[in-house]
C-alpha cells in the first residue's frame, strides 16, 4: 500500500516537473530506487511532489494549469457528482418503483397525492437529460484540465442543451416549478469562466506572436 | 577580497557535503542523507546551483542491469571558491577559534 503510494506520488511528481524540467524529472526518477532499497521511498517521493507542486506555481503555465484544476475540481465536478447522482436516483426509481420523495407525496395530503403520477412522469422524462447534464460536466472538467477548447466548447453545449430540456420538461409539467436554476447556475458559471480562461491563455501564450502559424 | 553572499543553512550544508570529497561524483540520495536536507529541498537546490554555475551534473549508467541512470553531482571551480569561502568565513565566526 505505501509502497503503491509512494509509485504515485513519483509518477505524479514527475508528470508535473517533466514538462519544463526534464532533466530534473529524469534526475529525481533515478534517485527513487536507491530510497526505495533504503525504504524511504514515500517521504522521498512526497519530497519530489512538494518541490514539483512549488515549481509549477512559480511560472505562468504552471499557475494556469493549477487554476483549471482547481476549477474543474472544485467547481464543475461537484455539479457534475450532483447531477450524476440524481440521474441514478432517477432510474432506481423508474425501475424498483421506491424513492422516498415519492412514498411521502402519496402519504401526504390531496394535493400531494395528485401531484405522485406527475412526479413519476416527469422522473421518467428528466432522467436522461439529468444524466447527460452529468456527464456533459464531467466532460467538461476533463477537458479542460487536459486543455482541449474544441472539446471543452462542445461539452458546454451538450451541457446547456441539456439543462434547457431539463428547464422546459419542468416547465410544462408544474405549475410553479423550482428547483431549475441549480441547472443554470452551473451552465452560467462555466460560461462565464471559460472564456476568463481562453483569454488568459492567449496571454501567456508559451511561444511569441511572431512564430505563430497562420490559418490559411 | 571578494565579498561572499551568505548562502542560506541548507545550501551552506551542501556546499560542505560536496566540498568535503572535491572532485568526486556524488548520487543525489548521498548527498540527500549526508545532508539530512529532504528531496524536496535538495533537487530544487542542486537545479538552481547546476543553472548557476556552481555545480555540474553528468549521467553516469546504472550499476545494475534494468536499473536507471542516475544524476551525479560535483562542485564547478566557482562551487569550489563559494564552498571555500563559506568554509573559511564559518570557521572565523566559530568562537572557539575567533579567541585564538
Amino acid at each position: 500500500m505505501m509502497a503503491a503510494l509512494a509509485r504515485a506520488a513519483m509518477a505524479l511528481a514527475i508528470d508535473l516537473v517533466q514538462p519544463r524540467r526534464p532533466e530534473w524529472a529524469a534526475a529525481m526518477a533515478g534517485e527513487f530506487e536507491a530510497a526505495r532499497e533504503d525504504g524511504r521511498a514515500l517521504r522521498f517521493a512526497g519530497g519530489c511532489l512538494a518541490a514539483a507542486a512549488r515549481d509549477l506555481c512559480g511560472h505562468a503555465s504552471g499557475r494556469f494549469a493549477v487554476a483549471r484544476t482547481a476549477f474543474a475540481l472544485l467547481a464543475i465536478l461537484p455539479f457534475a457528482a450532483f447531477h450524476t447522482g440524481c440521474g441514478i436516483v432517477a432510474i432506481r426509481f423508474l425501475a424498483t418503483g421506491r424513492d422516498r420523495y415519492h412514498a411521502m407525496l402519496l402519504a401526504g395530503d390531496a394535493q400531494q397525492r395528485a401531484f405522485a403520477p406527475v412526479y413519476h412522469d416527469m422522473t421518467a422524462l428528466l432522467a436522461l437529460p439529468v444524466l447527460l447534464l452529468g456527464a456533459a460536466h464531467m466532460g467538461l472538467a476533463w477537458n479542460l484540465i487536459e486543455w482541449r477548447p474544441r472539446r471543452m466548447l462542445a461539452m458546454l453545449g451538450l451541457a446547456a442543451l441539456s439543462a434547457a430540456t431539463i428547464a422546459l420538461t419542468i416547465l410544462a409539467m408544474m405549475p410553479a416549478p423550482s428547483g431549475i436554476a441549480l441547472q443554470f447556475a452551473a451552465v452560467a458559471i462555466e460560461c462565464l469562466a471559460l472564456p476568463v480562461f481562453l483569454a488568459w491563455r492567449i496571454r501567456h501564450r508559451p511561444f511569441p506572436a511572431s512564430q505563430r502559424i497562420r490559418r490559411p | 577580497m571578494q565579498r561572499v553572499r551568505k548562502p542560506s543553512a541548507q545550501m551552506a550544508k551542501l556546499l560542505h557535503a560536496l566540498f568535503a570529497r572535491p572532485g568526486e561524483w556524488r548520487h543525489g540520495y548521498d548527498l540527500l542523507k549526508e545532508t539530512g536536507l529532504s528531496s524536496g529541498t535538495l533537487y530544487p537546490l542542486l537545479m538552481r546551483m547546476t543553472d548557476q554555475g556552481q555545480v555540474e551534473a553528468e549521467w553516469q549508467p546504472p550499476a545494475r542491469p534494468g536499473r536507471p541512470a542516475r544524476h551525479a553531482y560535483r562542485l564547478t571551480a566557482s562551487g569550489m571558491a563559494l564552498a571555500r569561502a563559506v568554509e573559511d568565513r564559518d570557521a572565523a565566526q566559530r568562537p572557539g577559534l575567533a579567541a585564538t
